[in-house]
């Protein structure tokens, strides 16, 4: 039973690139993140690394090297379905936003005092994804709301907001970044579809 | 207080814009249960294990996302509901009747489903009643200080139900044997 108010005016009149579609807590997204938390999962600093040289991949990190970003603070982390947490939360899911299918969808982890700076997902598949219709995403919070935890995506700062929290992207490659400045781990859980 | 508006309509109208969301509009078809997003709003006030429905306005700036019956008691107003691609025929026609409409909702009880004992929340309004498809039982009900009321709702007369008094209370209950469908939406 809830017990307060999760209405927020801030979301439903001043985001400008996604839009905020309510929240999901059809599965305990809390417990899921706990069950994460001793799970290294992937490393994407350094599949990005071996990639460093690849279309798409290039511009991102030429644009990093040129601001000279401190590359000791870039650090994510990926989980996927059926390898690191159960594929019925992504059917369940996609089967809440009335999606056909989906491409691809994954939990990314962000720790204290890391972030990952502005970039927008290059992804190899594009074209075959393209070919199902248009690309849908959508990035669902998965922590309570805690000081520090930001993602940035275009123009919107989404901050403060409670678990289960939907944001569907205007533009599936948006640039955006996600920055811990909390004392805790920050979940994301995203989704990509038609 | 249950008030039987001066209003009428013709029940074929109603029938057949029933018939139109189930044939052309099922993407924003919502089953509570199945649907909802907070099964832990459910308390022992609520049996609607078979309730389903259309959300005919919503909150959401993505006009196709199925907006649900969400119980949660927000602070809202007409100023946050956006008409969906349901505002159409008839129950634009009835919509256009009444002012600063929100919170309008096509819903369908089966057998043994009831919702309430509920307040008006934080805005007080009167919440209007459609019917669309009734059962001879009188399903709709309302509380307030000087009693309780009920009323056995007809298809082609609408109903309003006062709750700008934050002590009424309403309920509906499906006590028949068959389904009842109905519009209800809030109004300033």
């Amino acid at each position: 039973m809830i017990t307060t108010s999760v209405f927020d005016k801030r979301l439903l009149t001043s985001l400008k690139s996604t839009i905020y579609l309510g929240y999901y807590y059809r599965h305990n997204l809390i417990n899921l993140t706990q069950e994460l938390i001793n799970n290294p999962g992937t490393d994407v600093m350094a599949g990005l690394t071996a990639h460093q040289d690849d279309p798409g991949y290039a511009d991102i990190n030429k644009m990093w090297k040129d601001a000279k970003f401190n590359t000791n603070s870039m650090q994510w982390i990926n989980y996927y379905p059926g390898k690191d947490f159960k594929q019925d939360l992504v059917n369940d899911v996609a089967n809440y936003l009335r999606l056909t299918g989906v491409h691809r969808a994954w939990i990314s982890r962000i720790d204290p005092g890391y972030m990952a700076p502005w970039h927008w997902d290059v992804d190899d598949n594009e074209q075959t994804y393209l070919e199902k219709g248009k690309i849908k995403r959508y990035s669902i919070t998965m922590c309570s709301p805690t000081m520090g935890h930001i993602f940035i995506i275009g123009d919107d700062y989404i901050y403060n907001v409670p678990e289960g929290s939907i944001f569907k992207w205007k533009n599936y490659k948006e640039w955006h970044t996600g920055i811990n400045a909390g004392m805790t781990p920050k979940f994301t859980l995203h989704i990509l579809g038609y | 207080m249950i008030t039987t508006l001066e209003l009428t309509y013709n029940p074929q109208d109603a029938v057949a814009y029933l018939k139109q969301l189930q044939t052309d509009y099922e993407h924003y078809h919502w089953h509570y249960i199945k649907d909802h997003n907070d099964t832990r709003s459910l308390s022992d006030h609520f049996s609607l294990k078979t309730m389903h429905g259309y959300g005919l306005q919503t909150i959401y700036n993505d006009l196709a996302f199925p907006y649900h019956c969400d119980i949660d008691p927000h602070d809202e107003g007409p100023e946050y509901f956006k008409d969906t691609a349901l505002v159409f025929g008839f129950f634009k026609m009835i919509k256009d009747n009444f002012n600063n409409v929100f919170r309008s909702f096509v819903m369908t009880f089966e057998p043994g489903d009831y919702i309430g004992k509920w307040t008006a929340g934080v805005k007080p309004h009167i919440r209007v009643f459609v019917p669309l498809v009734t059962n001879g039982t009188n399903w709709l009900r309302a509380y307030d200080s000087n009693g309780h009321y009920s009323v056995v709702p007809e298809v082609g007369k609408i109903y309003t139900i006062d709750m700008l008094d934050k002590t009424s209370y309403a309920n509906i209950v499906n006590e028949g044997n068959e389904n009842i469908s109905f519009i209800m939406f809030s109004t300033l």
